[in-house]
């Protein structure tokens, strides 16, 4: 059995470390997640974790995950044991997981109904509602339209006074996507290509609207935004008007996609 | 005639093919000088693909602003769809 030690907090802060275990499930069989230290779980964090779940699984192995005494994590529980039930492939929607304060979804396909129940759990103002469904509306669709991924998870939750959301995929890049039409010189630049206007692959139904008018409405609500896909991601604090771009260690098969938004009194 | 959208359009209203579908429904109306009237009651869109297919596309299919305004109305719609909506609408200068 292969392992691999996880860290106190599992959130979108450090990309590189989940983009590590990616490569070592995919080379190395690793297959068992120590999760020992870990107390704390952001929302992005279950997501992440379904995600390297649903990789090892995918590969006909089955995952075994170490959890301290120490610590009591529902999420891991649920995923430990769906990975028993379950066997090796799980339908999406196994890791479908609520609390209070996050709902988590495996998605296959077009299914709105996460809307629903993220309206009727946050009770946010009705403008935050409305730019947080079309922040994930916009991933999802792009999910769905470019990665040719079969599944995806998508996320929403309430941690440290801030909304966080996003979608991960693990089909096609991006860039591997936009190198059919684009020239670019590296991933980064690739991913800061798909934010601007215009900015298609289609042919027909063209439009190019979508990732711009989500970047803006983030910068609007002064939001977090990580957007890592390939070799590459890109960090924007729209708050302090400062960015980060960078490659990644290793290989993202997929796109993750994470914002942070201020709550900023919008609980209503 | 009324498309009340969250009937018809069997649980997508977000994507382009979803938006193409409605404008192909729009075209026929105007062009056969039907009154149409589209019903968002329920439902929140929030989506730029759906909008700029189903709606800032119409010029692309011969329809003029003037017959579409004649032809089409928009009942319950969420505040902030509408300002979306318009905003997609002019960018490909179909004013609404």
């Amino acid at each position: 059995m292969k392992s691999h030690r996880f860290p106190h907090l599992i959130d979108d802060s450090r990309l590189d470390s989940y983009s590590i275990i990616l490569e070592k499930i995919q080379k190395q069989g690793l297959d068992e997640f120590d999760l020992k230290a870990t107390s704390l779980m952001a929302p992005a964090g279950a997501a992440i974790l379904s995600c390297l779940t649903d990789a090892v699984l995918e590969r006909g192995k089955s995952v075994h995950f170490v959890i301290g005494k120490e610590y009591e994590m529902p999420f891991i529980a649920h995923l430990d044991s769906l990975v028993k039930k379950s066997g090796h492939l799980p339908a999406p929607s196994a890791y479908n997981f609520e609390t209070d304060e996050l709902i988590l979804a495996g998605c296959q396909g077009l299914d709105l109904s996460f809307f629903d129940k993220f309206e009727a759990k946050f009770a946010l103002g009705e403008d935050l509602l409305f730019d947080c469904r079309m922040i994930l509306q916009e991933l999802v669709q792009n999910a769905m339209a470019h990665s040719g991924a079969e599944r995806y998870f998508i996320y929403a939750g309430l941690w440290n006074e801030e909304m966080h959301c996003g979608v991960l995929d693990m089909g096609v890049s991006v860039p591997a996507k936009l190198r059919q039409k684009y020239s670019f010189d590296d991933d980064v630049s690739a991913l800061l290509l798909a934010l601007r206007e215009g900015t298609t692959t289609r042919r027909e139904r063209a439009g190019g609207l979508g990732l711009y008018y989500f970047y803006d409405i983030l910068k609007r609500n002064r939001a977090k935004l990580t957007f890592a896909s390939g070799g590459g991601q890109v960090r924007f604090y729209f708050k302090t008007r400062r960015s980060q771009k960078s490659r990644l260690k290793y290989f993202l098969p997929g796109t993750w996609c994470f914002a942070r938004i201020p709550l900023r009194g919008n609980v209503s | 005639m009324k498309i009340k959208i969250k009937e018809d359009f069997g649980g997508d209203w977000i994507t382009r093919e979803a938006g193409e579908k409605l404008r192909k429904r729009i075209a026929i109306a105007i062009r056969e000088r039907e009154d149409l009237v589209l019903d968002f009651a329920g439902l929140t869109i929030a989506s730029t693909s759906f909008f700029d297919e189903g709606f800032a596309k119409l010029a692309e299919e011969g329809i003029s602003p003037e017959d579409y305004k004649k032809h089409v109305s928009l009942v319950n719609m969420h505040s902030r769809d509408s300002s979306l909506l318009a905003t997609l609408c002019q960018r490909r200068k179909f004013q609404t």
